[in-house]
């Protein structure tokens, strides 16, 4: 049953999957030419100088990716649901709700957690071969909050999708879009240092906000 | 059921975190208003402080006592800030207190400082760029590599991303005979090429000592400052001035300042005479000139001004100026006893982080008040919820009663 659930969340979202897997490897691979470039035009030394001092963004395309793909997914995954009440459906199968749930946000959790993994690992790998770990560390710092916000997205969106009032939907996606803003703030890299454990210790607890609907949705309320 | 009561309480939490930073967020944008503190220097000639207010009023000049002053006879109290002007209308005086004008000394004696808290609170890269202190031309020229002074010093070239094994070693071993003393606890020089000369780094070793690090035709020059044991280093702020007669400002634990002067091949830290203030969250200004250095310094509370003497740095006048009643802390003290800040609303840092204000008691009463009404706001509720939301209300204000009207009915 456990797998039957998991191929119906793959048949929703394989096609949004291979085509984040091609944005991500196609703006990393630009990233990349755009970095050669830069560093043919102004010569290695004064990159590396403009890094330290100017803290200029090296990937700045990757910015809202993350966030998009969080949102794609959750949209992709549970829209569905919604449309002719299929979610309705899903919960009558002979399974415990809670169990369906977790596994469908931990499906779509695990997926944009393997998509951003295999993209910031990536990312890194390559500017480890052309800067000094340092530099490195500093492009680390500025990508990981951007990241923490795609899984943020991802269950944000599942909890907006899920809300069975429209009245709360609408308090939730305020709500959501606030605490997106976090992520987003204009600072140097770095900055974010103390705030991370409190951005991914939110992503945890965001984990339980789509139960919150369902279990409402399962009483009846719309 | 017992887990759909816990997730509405987490729900319920999370709404109010929203609703305690971005409820202040708006009413705060609607309604802070600028703290223009006026222009102050400190006039050579009338031994006072003169203030241009910003603020569009008709006499915008002014003493520290009250005079007032026309557009003319400020400038004229003003020699040594306004001499282009004064020298253009051939009005500048020849002497002042029996010092003749130079306008090389004018030049070269001129100090312009200033120092924010974000210098100090900021994410460091761990990364410098040491320049050649005597270079061959008179512009600077990027070296080509990075340095790293941590555990140990280590050059790494751009070109290859490899460490330059030959130059660290002759730094590193410079370091060791000069008594550095490793891990760092911090290094501070200017990274800018433009500036007009370099004195490499001030960087603090392992057992507080405060080092002099640069790099002099190719081979490291490392000096112990010999600083008195009595100055325990906390930040230093290099700054090029065109005399060479100090290398900075040097700010110890206790938040006193000194400027740090090249004496003679050795280093005096010679202090300012000013009350010690707050490393993490005052604001500094110095306009210097030859004979006095107008020093302002910007509190939460208000702005202390000194005119210091040049030479001496002794204080010889002082005074103090409240900061303006800002609106936005005034609907503060009234509505929100407590509001969430995650960028530093004071400018005091650069680091992203929740932040909690208090800011004062008599703002509870609008908490008393939301607790009492709360009672009327949501009807159809058991005894046992009416004063759940009566309570929640007290505790978390404006914050906690929009929470709950979003979480109501649900």
């Amino acid at each position: 049953m456990y797998q039957s659930i998991v191929y119906k969340e793959w048949i929703k979202t394989q096609k949004v999957i291979w085509l984040l897997l091609a944005v991500f490897l196609g703006l990393g691979i630009y990233s990349f030419m755009k970095i050669a470039e830069d560093v043919r035009l102004t010569g290695t030394a004064a990159y590396w100088e403009a890094i330290i001092q100017k803290d200029i963004s090296l990937f700045p395309f990757f910015k809202y990716a993350p966030l998009l793909s969080g949102f794609l997914l959750g949209i992709t995954q549970y829209l569905p649901e919604l449309q002719y009440k299929r979610l309705k459906l899903t919960l009558h199968l002979p399974l415990n709700e809670n169990r369906i749930l977790s596994l469908m946000l931990l499906y779509g959790f695990s997926v944009a957690g393997l998509l951003q993994f295999l993209t910031l690992s990536g990312l890194l790998l390559g500017l480890s071969f052309l800067f000094t770990t340092e530099i490195v560390y500093v492009v680390f710092w500025k990508l990981l909050p951007w990241f923490i916000a795609g899984w943020a997205a991802y269950l944000l969106t599942a909890w907006v999708c899920l809300e069975p009032l429209w009245k709360r939907r609408i308090s939730n996606m305020i709500a959501g879009i606030c605490v997106l803003s976090f992520f987003f703030i204009q600072s140097k890299s770095g900055a974010y240092q103390p705030f991370i454990p409190y951005l991914a210790t939110f992503v945890l607890i965001a984990f339980s906000f789509p139960f919150y609907s369902v279990m409402r949705f399962k009483e009846g309320i719309q | 059921m017992k887990n759909k009561q816990t997730i509405y309480l987490i729900l319920l939490l999370f709404f109010t975190g929203i609703a305690l930073w971005g409820i202040p967020e708006l009413v705060k944008t609607a309604s802070v208003s600028r703290n223009r503190y006026p222009f102050v220097y400190f006039s050579s000639i009338e031994k006072k402080f003169l203030f241009r207010e910003l603020d569009g009023r008709k006499e915008p000049f002014h003493d520290d006592e009250g005079k007032i002053y026309t557009d003319k006879t400020y400038d004229a109290a003003l020699p040594l800030f306004n001499f282009r002007q004064l020298t253009v209308n051939g009005e500048m005086p020849d002497s002042i207190d029996g010092i003749a004008i130079d306008p090389r000394l004018l030049r070269i004696k001129q100090v312009n400082f200033r120092y924010s808290p974000v210098e100090k609170n900021t994410p460091q890269t761990g990364l410098y760029i040491m320049y050649e202190s005597l270079p061959k031309k008179a512009k600077l020229e990027s070296p080509g590599d990075v340095f790293r002074l941590k555990d140990k010093i280590e050059f790494v070239d751009a070109e290859t991303n490899s460490v330059n094994r030959e130059k660290s070693e002759r730094f590193q071993s410079a370091l060791l005979k000069a008594g550095y003393v490793f891990p760092a606890q911090w290094t501070y020089g200017n990274l800018n090429i433009r500036k007009p000369y370099d004195e490499g780094y001030f960087s603090l070793d392992a057992q507080g000592e405060l080092y002099h690090i640069k790099m002099v035709n190719g081979r490291p020059f490392v000096k112990n400052t010999q600083l008195n044991d009595s100055i325990k280093p906390a930040f230093f702020s290099m700054l090029e001035v065109a005399d060479k007669r100090f290398y900075g400002f040097l700010f110890d634990k206790k938040g006193y300042a000194y400027i740090l002067e090249a004496d003679a091949g050795k280093y005096n830290a010679l202090p300012l005479e000013i009350a010690p203030f707050d490393l993490d969250k005052d604001e500094w200004t110095i306009m210097g000139n030859f004979l006095y250095w107008t020093v302002s310094i910007r509190t939460d509370a208000g702005k202390h001004f000194y005119a210091l003497d040049a030479e001496t740095l002794k204080n010889r006048r002082y005074f103090y100026q409240d900061a303006a009643v800002n609106r936005w802390n005034v609907i503060a003290n009234r509505l929100f006893p407590v509001y969430l800040t995650v960028k530093d609303i004071d400018k005091h840092s650069e680091f992203i982080a929740p932040r909690l204000h208090f800011t004062a008691y008599s703002a509870l009463w609008a908490n008393v008040l939301l607790a009492f009404l709360s009672v009327f706001i949501f009807p159809h509720r058991t005894k046992k919820k009416k004063i759940f939301d009566s309570v929640y209300s007290l505790v978390f204000g404006i914050a906690g009663t929009t929470a709950l009207l979003i979480t109501h009915n649900s």
